[in-house]
């Protein structure tokens, strides 16, 4: 071990970039991008209330979410900005969820209660939602959120720009301290969505607005069609705004907490099917803004898909082979090499977590810090291997077509199941 | 103390056994009366030929004429005299009663044993005047009840004549015709009687439906009167006589049963009562009388009532929630499963197709192109779709419309008379304690009476003062139930007796049924107080048992107060 880094710090700069390529192609540059533009670039929010007069609709949509659908529209009915129209779908749940939905539609608590029996899936019960909903703004949620008491004003204020077609709200995570696969993801989610989309926002380049909670405006939803009948569908319709030129916005301040998957097992099932639905719609459906010769092509649609291709795709393929070529070349070196790279990255995780922590208001902050250790481990490896492994059994199997989040029936109808 | 110059009454009393003519005397004389008593007939209408009274009290059977020959005789004497209150006393009410010519002529009829309470409120009532005083039409009673030979009171036919306490002799009321019920049940003594339904319409209100009598019937009527006659005689006499609403449901109770209720419409509240209070109050009475702990209820049935007037007409409806019309239409949701879109079916209907509004595609294969995941409620009014439609009531006595969770519910409860409830009913107020006691000369026992009677004689003379006492005996219920009735009496009677030691020649002692008393001549109730509590403290150390006695003392001025 001491030999392995007693050799590394008798290297000369040009050594240590023969080394450390991956690092400094992959890794770096992630956390300086991320830096640079959130300390450099100006904020874009504007400071002002949406004062218009345009009516705002919540629509919440959940399937057998019974135990949490009361304390999620409670929270939307304390918010300074109240909605003005909260609309509750029940989707085929198997719990008392539609008995609870229509509790609060009698205690006067939301203004339309619907439920079906059959389970449609989550694009029909929010396409059913829009057409029900009268407001200009529609904000989506999903039924495990809770919000902060400003969320909403937070979220609308950027339609003040009538170009903005969606505002994404800011996910953080209300269980931090389940689990430690819990806390990894809290350090996540205000690495990734919160500081990661305060960055692109300052480009102009929010390319998925979340599902959890995500404001559109009625004009350009339904321009776009709504919801289309696949899953991934809140990264799907926000490419589909963007390619109609609609402006895509982050408010950090619109603060929504989630529940994230506590053990690792559903974990990994949640990420493969994000990863699954991205590479598929990226670069299959939407596949057209990648390519300079369709109509949908358009230079400013490059940004955040060679951010993806970047930093998602590419490290995640090629960090195997990084690591058996640094074993062959170095041979036992190879794992204090790791283990220096590793240290290094920890530092600069933690100064990302603190810069995050610092723009993202509610976040949880330094009782987060004893977990930054291991996160790079959990981000660098452990999610690489599960992108990986969704990249693969996508490419080469098309798995998002067996994917359970959407029902069967769906899945046949669009010729996807064999 | 009456003290009012108008109340003040010119009293004739007739009547020939000597105990209830001073007794009478006394109490009426206390109550600041004017009395004159004479023992026979002829004495009496000699005094009547000299002065006018407001008031005469007869004797009905007299050793030489009759009572109904005295006032009948009176009054063909003096036709244009204004008419005195003529009140009968009678040990054969039911004999004095069934000559309807009685009925006519007196305006009361007393049963003996006297009840002297009563005596000094009726004497103060108005009497009837004369060109009230017509016979029913004997057509209208027909040979039916005829022949059984009852007293009975034919409502509405007779309610002119009826005074309230001809009630007393009185077997059955016989409805003929349902009107103004209420002011029936509010007569003096209707909750005694069991009710004889002629009309048919009446159903378990009345006690008998009789409107097509049959032969059995007979046998029926007269088991229902024999039945109301015994419970009747259970009942304390503070009780069956009680003015108070609640008394007189219980009363009610413990003659015909327990109080059962029905549904009906004819009523706003919606429910109908085996009684002829007024079913509104007959609710509210079992209220007051659960929380005197005085019935057991049971749960009939939960109303909803209208907030506003509190009537349970409601009519229920279906309506929308957003617009409260109740014309609405059922249809399903339709999910088009290749694009997502999911909308209530008329969205997707055009003429007999179904095009999906968003990609313009037909759907032309249930369950392959398109399934229907639910169904919906849409108001053809205003066009809000809901899950569900909202429920909510109409009023219809006040038109009143309110939402099913707001409208109040009201639960209706059948009751039965605890064990409380008949302690109460044998024992009377007695059984609510000391503080609520009246003294009762109708309790009195013979010998408290004669000795009374004495003591009042020398006090009117004299002013020599008495002090009369009634003991009432708290813990005896406790002990009889603990260790049974005979060594409750047995306790009762010896520490009566030890008293009585104790106390030597100063009282005596009269066991009674209820209470038990004592007359002390001589003292007043403050000196004698003293007294009685070094002798009560031996009586209970003699006793085993805790009957827990307490004296309630009165002075010859308390006892017509």
């Amino acid at each position: 071990m001491m030999q392995g880094l007693d050799y590394l710090a008798a290297q000369s700069f040009g050594g240590l970039m023969a080394i450390y390529w991956f690092v400094i192609f992959f890794e770096i540059p992630r956390y300086l991008l991320l830096f640079c533009l959130v300390a450099l670039l100006p904020r874009r929010t504007p400071a002002t209330d949406l004062v218009d007069g345009t009516s705002v609709s919540v629509v919440v949509v959940g399937h057998s979410e019974g135990r949490k659908v009361e304390t999620c529209v409670a929270t939307l009915r304390e918010q300074s900005h109240r909605p003005d129209e909260i609309i509750v779908l029940s989707d085929g749940s198997t719990d008392d969820m539609a008995k609870q939905v229509l509790a609060l539609h009698k205690r006067g608590w939301i203004d339309a209660a619907h439920a079906t029996e059959l389970r449609s899936g989550k694009a029909a019960g929010l396409n059913l939602g829009a057409r029900l909903a009268k407001g200009g703004i529609i904000i989506f949620v999903d039924c495990d959120c809770t919000f902060d008491r400003h969320a909403i004003r937070n979220i609308v204020r950027p339609f003040a720009d009538p170009q903005v077609g969606a505002v994404s709200g800011s996910v953080l995570v209300r269980n931090s301290f389940a689990s430690l696969m819990t806390a990894f993801q809290a350090i996540e989610y205000v690495i990734t969505i919160s500081l990661g989309r305060q960055a692109m926002d300052r480009l102009g380049q929010v390319s998925c607005v979340s599902g959890a909670f995500g404001a559109f405006r009625r004009q350009a939803f339904t321009q776009i069609g709504g919801f289309d009948a696949e899953g991934g569908e809140d990264l799907d319709l926000t490419l589909s705004m963007r390619t109609a030129g609609w402006r895509i916005r982050f408010a950090h301040d619109a603060v929504c907490l989630t529940d994230v998957p506590v053990t690792v097992r559903r974990l990994i099932r949640q990420r493969g099917r994000w990863e699954r639905d991205a590479v598929r719609l990226r670069f299959r459906k939407h596949a057209g803004m990648l390519n300079p010769l369709a109509p949908r092509f358009a230079w400013r649609e490059l940004l955040h898909e060679a951010e993806f291709l970047l930093f998602s795709v590419i490290p995640a393929m090629i960090l195997p082979f990084y690591v058996i070529w640094l074993f062959q070349s170095y041979g036992s070196f190879a794992f204090s090499i790791l283990v220096a790279a590793q240290f290094t990255l920890m530092l600069m995780d933690m100064a990302i977590f603190l810069i995050g922590a610092l723009v993202t208001p509610r976040a949880p902050g330094l009782r987060l810090v004893p977990f930054i250790p291991g996160f790079g481990l959990y981000y660098g490896v452990f999610m690489r291997a599960i992108r990986l492994n969704a990249y693969i059994r996508e490419w080469v199997w098309h798995a998002s077509n067996r994917d359970e989040f959407v029902p069967a029936k769906v899945l046949r109808s669009r010729g996807q199941v064999r | 103390m009456i003290d009012v110059e108008k109340d003040v009454k010119q009293i004739l009393l007739v009547e020939d056994s000597s105990v209830t003519k001073d007794l009478v005397e006394l109490v009426l004389t206390q109550s600041g009366h004017k009395v004159t008593s004479v023992a026979t007939g002829v004495e009496a209408l000699s005094v009547l030929r000299k002065q006018h009274f407001d008031v005469i009290v007869t004797d009905f059977h007299l050793p030489d004429i009759s009572g109904i020959e005295i006032a009948q005789r009176y009054l063909d004497a003096n036709p244009s005299a204004s008419r005195p209150l003529l009140i009968a006393i009678t040990a054969d009410t039911r004999g004095l009663l069934s000559d309807p010519k009685n009925c006519e002529i007196f305006d009361k009829v007393l049963p003996k044993p006297l009840d002297i309470d009563m005596i000094s409120q009726i004497v103060l009532e108005k009497p009837r005047l004369r060109e009230d005083a017509t016979l029913t039409d004997p057509a209208v009673r027909d040979d039916f009840l005829g022949t059984l030979n009852l007293s009975v009171l034919e409502w509405p036919a007779d309610r002119r004549v009826m005074s309230p306490s001809i009630m007393t002799g009185t077997d059955a009321i016989v409805l003929r015709k349902a009107v103004d019920l209420d002011v029936l049940w509010r007569l003096d003594g209707a909750h005694l009687l069991p009710v004889i339904d002629m009309t048919g319409g009446l159903g378990e209100t009345a006690d008998l439906d009789c409107a097509r009598p049959t032969d059995n019937h007979l046998p029926r009527i007269q088991h229902l009167v024999a039945q109301f006659d015994q419970r009747r005689e259970d009942i304390h006499p503070d009780l069956r006589r009680s003015p108070d609403p609640e008394d007189r449901l219980l009363v009610r109770m413990a003659l015909a049963g327990r109080l059962k209720p029905r549904l009906s419409a004819e009523h706003e509240g919606f429910v109908s009562w085996n009684t002829l209070c007024e079913p509104r109050q007959v609710a509210e009475l079992i209220e007051k009388l659960e929380a005197a702990g005085f019935v057991e209820t049971r749960f009939f049935e939960r109303l909803h009532v209208c907030p506003g007037c509190s009537s349970a007409r409601m009519v229920v409806r279906e309506e929308c929630p957003c617009c409260g019309s109740s014309n609405l239409a059922e249809e399903s949701y339709v999910h088009h499963f290749r694009c997502a879109t999911q909308a209530p079916e008329t969205d997707f209907k055009q003429g007999g197709d179904l095009i999906c509004p968003k990609c313009r595609r037909e759907l032309h294969h249930f369950g392959r192109d398109y399934d229907r995941p639910g169904l919906l409620t849409r108001c053809q009014g205003c066009g809000h779709t809901a899950a569900e439609p909202a429920v909510a009531f109409i009023c219809t006595s006040c038109g009143r419309r309110s939402a099913a969770e707001t409208a109040p519910t009201k639960d209706i409860r059948e009751a039965t008379i605890s064990e409380n409830g008949w302690q109460y009913l044998r024992s009377g107020k007695a059984y609510l304690g000391p503080g609520r006691r009246a003294l009762r000369f109708g309790d009195f026992p013979l010998e408290l009476v004669v000795a009374l009677n004495r003591a009042a004689a020398r006090f009117n003379a004299a002013q020599e003062p008495f002090t009369l006492g009634s003991i009432t005996y708290l813990g005896l219920e406790d002990v009889s139930q603990l260790h049974g009735a005979v060594r409750a009496r047995a306790a009762r009677k010896l520490w009566l007796e030890t008293l009585q030691q104790q106390m030597g020649d100063a009282i005596i002692v009269v066991a009674g049924t209820q209470h038990d008393y004592l007359l002390a001549s001589g003292t007043r109730s403050d000196a004698l107080n003293a007294q009685l509590k070094n002798a009560r403290g031996q009586a209970d150390n003699m006793v085993r048992d805790s009957i827990g006695a307490t004296f309630a003392l009165f002075d010859p001025e308390d006892l017509v107060a």
